[in-house]
């Protein structure tokens, strides 16, 4: 909404300087967004809320600078001469739809000469960036920006029958508007029309055919009430967004309707000359019965956390022309005005008195109790993973959650359902929800590599989206990507921090996975107890062409929520051991076949309840290893917890061990032929 | 007789060197047993009288109790060693040190987490919800009329029939009032969507901190209060702030916030326009209508709402210009953010 300062004074002769003005109105709600100097006058841009109609004309904004400065407003006087041919002689008004037109009203000025606008009214449209027309169209706007309510001229002499029909659009009917362009109109449309045919898509734009020009020489002047939602509607399903639509859209004062009409019609007799014809045509089922709304003193309080004096608060209240019929019992029966229709509730006459008071005369106090709240679980886990990935070198990154369809459809380790699509995506390639963030990473490590970076070793934690059959949400489940440059096994050591950071990796198995998104061979996912808690794997060769790496990175993927139900985060300290551990490494010659979680077990099972730790620590296949056949080295713990174990008692456990592990995996020691106590740290 | 003679010189020579203390003491073990008059020599001189057979058995014998304590005074003198003299080269202190791989937490989970840090202190916890909502959720309960032009500033992806991308956070408000009485103490970080075009200062994908407080004695002067706490703890102690009146359909009265800019502390720069305030936030008391909507009695309680935009507050604290760098994960941005709290 654009006005001027010396506009503004003409409705309320305050003495504020420019800048003053912009900031009592900014802190009172309307935000000045711009001002500047136009000749002699300022020009202010103000931001209005949807919710403020009646401050979309220059009397609106002036009632505020009223009630803010106490300077009364003063409305222009209307001196209207009306001839003694009525009106309603002359035009027949008929509104078939009441509900989307509650108020229609016309006038009629007969033998006017369209000219150009005397300059004081071609330069003020002009400033409020509007194009001068002619005498008559630039009232109709004039009157807009003073009131807010628009206007619309028609040539009568162009309107077949000299009548008027507020209907609904016919199916086939198109009209051509003043901009010059052939609308279809559809029976979802309310139309102003004459006998014959559509004259203006109404509240939106008029028609070309009936507009006033030089040749005018009677104007049916047209000030209405179109329901919002109806001109919104068609507006944009015209695609044309005017000053008269957006102004009906956030609706219009009933009452005002008239009072618009005779100014019109007082400056067009002015102007143009020409003759008004006695009365209003006027169709309105009836004036809406004045809101009363009472607003208690106590309840003032109470939201706002200030005392505001019943003085200050009845200043406010008729200085924005709300009128105080009653008083008792510590509150005020106050009836709003017509052109306040966004208030019908007492909150709302708190929001005028705050407002108006001034939000920064309410104090920073606080009555809040002191509670300390508590942190949840997934918030803990969401924390620790962040913060300790960052530890581990990784850099977090933050994707879309929209994606193509070639990144799609690389892999899907949680649905099998089809992802979700956008109806209105801005870019059409990329419509899709995610179902995995893992395709992500692979993008930003490719939008890295073209900028130099070989390395990126890179985690995101954030939503996947999954349909559920039958459902209309998705499951949005929080998922843990990492990519990682330095081999599976590498990945897997973070995977397995990160597990036991919160205590869940004792709980997990790693099996063998096959999905095309990894190298065959090279790729487990994390088994919790039988459900996936994640996956991780090398990229297949053809995923790493794709994106045109000339290694394969890994890619992990956790399902955080699963994460977050089985963590432990508490810790509770274990005594430290009295006696110290005996250490004997093996190095044993198994078939290549042989997993080293079959050795393990097999230790474990064999080695006798002192076992303490049991660690792998080399994996060898060279010259002293039969072919087919790989050696595994690992390191046994043994410990009591009451004594020192004694050599003896070690060597039958290794005994036992080794005996086991030839027995069920057919291995052969290879080395030492006993375990030698090892002082040297892990063989990597 | 010799051969019990060997026997007796490994005990003993075993037993000396086991007792021996400093590498002196080894030493004169060594020149007792084997040196060149030592003890095993005076055994072996022995030697030559004895027949060719006898001679050769009991020479193996002498040799190879020779090996044994060679090997034994080597074992102990690698035990006693003394620390290798100080190594005295110097160490080119200005070549680079082996440095351990550092990772970056991105900026926006840095300022949410330092956002949700600021708000526990003030005793909230945090709520969360679903970024594919119902449209109920994300307009009507609100208080946002279908065809009404408050839907204007929230434009909004559409999923399904009623189903969209949540265009702000507020929808976890009403899905937090559905599921608790109060009093409730909430806030709620999460990714917003709207299809607006993408330029320096706009992302179809964005993420707010919503903040919900309900209870019997809740005020606009508790709002201000507690918003103005954070503002200090997350921008500068002596931030100043300003609520201007606006209008947001759930909230009423509702308030924009300002704080004074911290690079020209309200002289007019290039960052706040020349005004000297920044917008930060979106705030008010909650709409009553809202209540209803949650089935809480609103003449029992009040409460207040804000919302604030993330990448707002990082680009402000971290001097970030264009708001496309925090999805485009340039490694030279992201490493920028360093690992302190």
């Amino acid at each position: 909404m654009k006005t001027t300062h010396h506009w503004l004074r003409e409705y309320c002769p305050h003495s504020l300087s420019p800048r003053e003005v912009a900031e009592r109105l900014t802190m009172a709600g309307l935000a000045v967004e711009e001002m500047r100097p136009v000749g002699d006058d300022w020009l202010f841009t103000i931001e209005v809320t949807s919710n403020r109609p009646d401050l979309l004309g220059t009397i609106g904004i002036a009632r505020e600078l009223s009630a803010l400065t106490g300077t009364p407003l003063q409305l222009p006087s209307i001196t209207l001469g009306e001839g003694d041919r009525r009106a309603s002689n002359m035009v027949k008004v008929t509104v078939e739809d009441t509900a989307l037109c509650p108020r229609y009203t016309a006038r009629l000025i007969s033998n006017v000469q369209v000219t150009p606008s005397p300059p004081w009214l071609a330069a003020r449209l002009t400033v409020l960036g509007f194009r001068p027309v002619n005498n008559v169209v630039d009232v109709t706007n004039y009157v807009l920006l003073e009131s807010g309510q628009p206007l619309h001229a028609f040539d009568y002499d162009r309107l077949a029958g000299g009548e008027i029909v507020v209907r609904r659009a016919r199916p086939g009917e198109s009209i051509t508007t003043i901009d010059g362009r052939l609308r279809q109109l559809t029976p979802e449309m309310l139309v102003i029309a004459d006998a014959r045919r559509p004259v203006a898509v109404a509240g939106v734009m008029g028609g070309r055919e009936t507009e006033v020009g030089a040749e005018t020489r009677s104007v049916l002047l047209e000030s209405a009430e179109f329901k919002g939602a109806s001109v919104r509607r068609t507006s944009r399903a015209l695609g044309v967004a005017t000053d008269a639509s957006y102004r009906f859209e956030r609706g219009v004062n009933p009452v005002g309707v008239e009072w618009a009409s005779r100014r019109a019609a007082a400056l067009i007799a002015e102007l143009a000359g020409g003759e008004v014809a006695g009365g209003l045509v006027d169709v309105w089922a009836a004036p809406p019965a004045p809101r009363r709304v009472r607003l208690r003193f106590s309840r003032l309080q109470r939201v706002l956390g200030v005392e505001i004096p019943p003085d200050e608060v009845r200043r406010i209240l008729c200085g924005l022309e709300f009128a105080i019929e009653g008083e008792s019992g510590g509150e005020l029966l106050v009836a709003v005005p017509a052109f306040r229709a966004d208030v019908s509730r007492e909150i709302d006459l708190i929001e005028e008195v705050a407002r108006i008071h001034g939000y920064e005369r309410i104090p920073e106090t606080t009555g809040i109790t002191v509670a300390v709240g508590s942190v949840a679980k997934v918030e803990r886990v969401c924390e620790t993973i962040v913060r300790q990935m960052c530890a581990f070198g990784f850099h977090e990154t933050v994707s879309h959650s929209f994606t193509t369809e070639a990144l799609a459809n690389l892999v899907s380790p949680w649905a099998d359902q089809p992802p979700m699509r956008i109806r209105n995506p801005i870019r059409q390639d990329e419509a899709l929800l995610r179902r995995s963030i893992m395709p992500d990473l692979l993008a930003h490590k490719a939008f890295n590599a073209d900028r130099g970076e070989v390395c990126a070793e890179l985690f995101e934690l954030g939503a996947v989206y999954l349909p559920r059959p039958g459902e209309k949400l998705p499951r949005e489940q929080r998922c843990l990507a990492i990519l990682e440059e330095d081999g599976l096994l590498n990945l897997k050591g973070v995977v397995e921090a990160l597990l036991a950071t919160l205590s869940v990796l004792s709980s997990c198995r790693f099996e063998p996975l096959s999905d095309p998104f990894f190298r065959a061979g090279a790729a487990a996912w994390v088994n919790l107890g039988g459900e996936r808690l994640g996956v991780l794997g090398e990229v297949a060769p053809a995923v790493a062409v794709r994106f045109g790496f000339r290694s394969a990175p890994c890619l992990a993927e956790i399902n955080v929520d699963l994460l977050v139900a089985h963590a432990d985060l508490n810790i509770r300290v274990r005594p430290l051991p009295i006696f110290p551990a005996v250490l004997r490494d093996l190095a044993v010659v198994v078939r290549e076949d042989t997993t080293w979680a079959q050795v393990e077990e097999c230790v474990r099972a064999a080695a006798g309840e002192h076992l303490s730790d049991l660690r792998f620590f080399d994996l060898y296949r060279g010259p002293q290893v039969p072919p087919g056949c790989k050696s595994l080295a690992f390191r046994l713990s043994f410990r009591a917890a009451d004594r020192t174990l004694t050599n003896e008692e070690i060597d039958r456990a290794i005994a036992a061990v080794v005996a086991a592990l030839q027995r069920q995996l057919q291995a052969s020691l290879r080395g030492p032929e006993t375990g030698v106590p090892s002082r040297d740290g892990d063989k990597a | 007789m010799v051969e019990s003679r060997l026997q007796e010189l490994r005990t003993a020579a075993l037993a000396a060197i086991e007792q021996a203390r400093t590498a002196e003491a080894l030493e004169a073990v060594r020149i007792r047993y084997l040196g060149r008059r030592g003890l095993l020599r005076e055994v072996t001189a022995a030697l030559g009288t004895l027949p060719p057979e006898e001679r050769r058995r009991l020479g193996a014998l002498a040799n190879s109790l020779k090996e044994s304590l060679t090997a034994a005074l080597e074992a102990a003198r690698q035990r006693l060693a003394v620390p290798e003299p100080t190594r005295t080269e110097t160490l080119d202190i200005t070549l680079p040190g082996h440095r351990p791989p550092c990772g970056s937490i991105h900026p926006i989970t840095r300022v949410m987490m330092e956002i949700t840090d600021i708000f526990r202190r003030l005793g909230f916890e945090t709520a969360f919800g679903p970024e594919v909502e119902l449209e109920y959720y994300n307009f009507e309960a609100l208080n946002i009329p279908v065809d009404h032009p408050s839907r204007d500033s929230f434009d909004t992806f559409y999923v399904g029939d009623e189903v969209l991308l949540r265009s702000h956070t507020s929808p976890v408000q009403i899905r937090v009032m559905e599921q608790r009485r109060p009093p409730v103490q909430v806030i709620v970080p999460g990714k917003c969507y709207r299809p607006d075009t993408v330029d320096a200062r706009h992302m179809f994908m964005f993420h707010q901190v919503e903040g919900l407080m309900v209870g019997e004695h809740v005020t606009f002067a508790d709002l201000k209060y507690v918003l103005h706490q954070f503002a200090r703890a997350i921008f500068d102690p002596g931030v100043r702030m300003r609520f201007r009146p606006s209008f947001f359909p759930f909230t009423e009265p509702s308030a924009e916030v300002d704080i004074s800019c911290f690079v020209c502390q309200g002289g007019g720069c290039s960052l706040c326009a020349n005004s000297g305030w920044l917008e930060i936030l979106g705030s008010g008391m909650v709409n009553p209508r809202v209540f209803e909507y949650v089935g809480y009695d609103p003449e029992r309680y009040t409460g207040f709402a804000f919302g604030m935009g993330v990448e707002r507050v990082a680009m402000l604290k971290y001097g970030i210009s264009d708001i496309r760098l925090f999805t485009q994960n340039d490694l030279g941005f992201l490493r920028q953010f360093r690992a302190t709290i």
